[in-house]
């Protein structure tokens, strides 16, 4: 598992990621427009920031601009300092490596390949570069799962036959087999049940102590603040300034 | 809500089971075994109370969903269960798909997991919910549709039914099939996960109205902090079994280690990572031997690896039995 250098970004405190003015709004059905306006964020290295929202706010829109999936109609997205659409004409953006940016999504049954094992799915972003053996992978394979509690899977076992919990494991240390800068979460706690939430939420902010950034979105406001050092709240494709909601009534506690 | 409830000079009254005041669900030693072998319930009795909300909760795998869809009739055919299952004083188990579908909706109503696999792509969502009362032979809503759907914050329903699933985010779909599964004010609706795919605001509204007309609820929840909310009681299921019963207000910890792990693995925003909860439960293949959760647990004893604890006094747990 590479390391993020401190090549990768700007400087060694500079931004990791850095939005200004980015805006991208579209038309959903008749009913309205959906996106975000002049959205404004930085986000250093080690540092986790939250976005929530209700669905429709922008949430995923935000997510796409900072992950460079989406192009901006108008403002800048900067990885390491760098404009990634500057000179770009289509949907490529320019990054400063490849697996700059990593994505770990919702459903981890549904982003992993169910009729590959498990070994297969984790080290494909090592091969896209470079030719490795069988051999090579599966062991890569299982130093990798062992570093996030998983040395008992057996690495030759399909999606199917793991936990949710387990697949959100795996999905998260394939997005990390590259040493991406920075790593983009959407909702992966919300398919999962409490005690699985807990193992993700504890390897996010191992992930964030190791150097790098993450960004995670959320519609349940408890594991934003348990989580994120920062949380910005998106409301009709705008930021605003992040309210302190009740806390939520507790069961059982004393 | 407003609940216009229906004559009772209608088949309700010919056909459904009559449902008596003290007791509206009555579980007694239920074990659903599926086709392949896989144990889904071990043993399992629970009560629900004429306007009483009770919620099961656990994580994925536990039985939960297994319990539910056998109270409304949708186990798969593989599915052997032995045990009783009473709606009111009827006994539901082995009762055909033809009995069962006079049944669904007018005693028990469904609201499923995923309202989107629920719904046909290639019908409008106003069909769905129209369905609901076609399905008993009636031609005209025994309720107005469209003001409850306005209730539940969907805006110009009688527009928007024209739209296919698709074009619906999943809340909104949810809260068109709550109403759809409550049309006929069931003494009994039960919820499977309704508010997962909802947002944490419009998740009060839905299960408060999903309340307010369904009466009695067995609502399947794997949000804690929901379930205490919007529940009288709380069932804690584990590996095919309940271990725990409380009441939602009761103040203090748990006392089941497995309900207190849970508890504990909860995100409470601020104050820290909530804590892990490491290992996995035993799946419904493994035959078991002692408790479900000895592996897991912390208190273990050496009775614990050896009998099975049974629910005695709300908890199943040889270290409180003992205590």
């Amino acid at each position: 598992m590479r390391k993020p250098s401190r090549h990768d970004h700007a400087g060694p405190d500079g931004p990791v990621v850095r939005t200004i003015g980015a805006t991208r709004v579209y038309q959903v059905g008749p009913h309205g427009v959906r996106g975000v306006c002049d959205f404004d964020l930085s986000v250093a290295p080690g540092e986790i920031v939250g976005l929530s929202g209700r669905s429709g706010s922008g949430k995923s829109t935000a997510l796409r601009l900072v992950s460079a999936i989406e192009r901006p109609d108008s403002g800048r997205v900067e990885f390491g300092g760098r404009d990634v659409w500057a000179g770009v004409r289509g949907s490529s953006p320019q990054l400063p490596r490849t697996g700059y940016v990593m994505p770990v999504f919702q459903d981890p049954t549904s982003s992993l390949d169910p009729r590959w094992a498990i070994y297969r799915s984790v080290t494909e972003p090592m091969t896209v570069h470079r030719r490795l053996a069988r051999a090579e992978r599966v062991a890569a394979a299982r130093t990798m799962l062992a570093g996030v509690g998983l040395e008992h899977v057996d690495v030759h076992a399909l999606p199917s036959q793991l936990s949710g919990g387990q697949c959100q494991r795996v999905a998260i240390v394939r997005a990390l087999s590259g040493g991406p800068a920075l790593l983009v979460a959407d909702e992966p706690t919300a398919s999962l049940d409490v005690t699985s939430a807990a193992g993700i939420m504890h390897l996010l902010r191992r992930t964030a102590d190791a150097g790098t950034a993450i960004v995670v979105v959320s519609h349940d406001q408890r594991v934003l603040e348990t989580l994120a050092d920062r949380i910005l709240r998106l409301e009709d494709g705008l930021v605003v300034q992040p309210d302190q909601p009740d806390q939520p009534d507790r069961l059982l506690s004393n | 809500m407003k609940l216009r409830r229906r004559t009772t000079s209608n088949r309700e009254a010919a056909d459904g089971p009559r449902i008596d005041a003290e007791s509206v669900l009555s579980i007694r030693g239920l074990r659903i075994t599926y086709g392949n072998g896989g144990m889904a319930l071990r043993g399992v009795d629970l009560e629900v109370r004429s306007g009483e909300c009770v919620a099961l909760v656990g994580e994925s795998g536990s039985g939960k969903t297994t319990l539910a869809r056998a109270v409304v009739g949708l186990l798969p055919r593989s599915a052997r269960a032995r045990g009783s299952v009473r709606l009111g004083e009827r006994e539901m188990l082995g009762l055909s798909d033809r009995e069962w579908r006079k049944l669904r909706g007018r005693t028990v109503g469904f609201v499923s997991q995923d309202p989107f696999a629920a719904c046909d792509p290639l019908r409008s969502v106003g069909h769905h919910v129209e369905e609901s009362w076609r399905v008993h032979g009636d031609r005209r809503p025994p309720a107005n549709h469209l003001d409850r759907l306005a209730e539940l914050g969907i805006p110009h329903p009688k527009e928007m039914l024209r739209d296919r699933p698709h074009q619906w985010s999943g809340g909104m779909l949810q809260r068109a099939t709550t109403v759809a599964a409550s049309m006929y004010d069931p003494p009994l609706l039960v919820a499977d996960e309704p508010t997962s795919a909802l947002d944490a605001e419009l998740a009060d509204g839905v299960l408060t109205s999903l309340r307010r007309a369904g009466r009695s609820v067995l609502l399947v929840c794997h949000d804690l902090d929901l379930a205490a909310k919007h529940s009288d009681r709380i069932a804690v299921m584990y590996a095919g079994r309940i271990v725990e019963e409380r009441d939602s207000s009761q103040p203090g910890q748990p006392r089941h280690p497995y309900s207190r792990a849970l508890l504990a693995a909860t995100p409470s925003g601020g104050g820290g990572l909530p804590r892990e909860l490491p290992g996995t439960a035993p799946g419904p293949l493994e035959v078991l031997q002692g408790c479900a959760f000895a592996g897991r647990c912390t208190h273990a004893g050496d009775l614990c690896t050896i009998s099975t604890p049974m629910l005695v006094d709300d908890v199943a747990c040889h270290m409180e039995h003992s205590r």
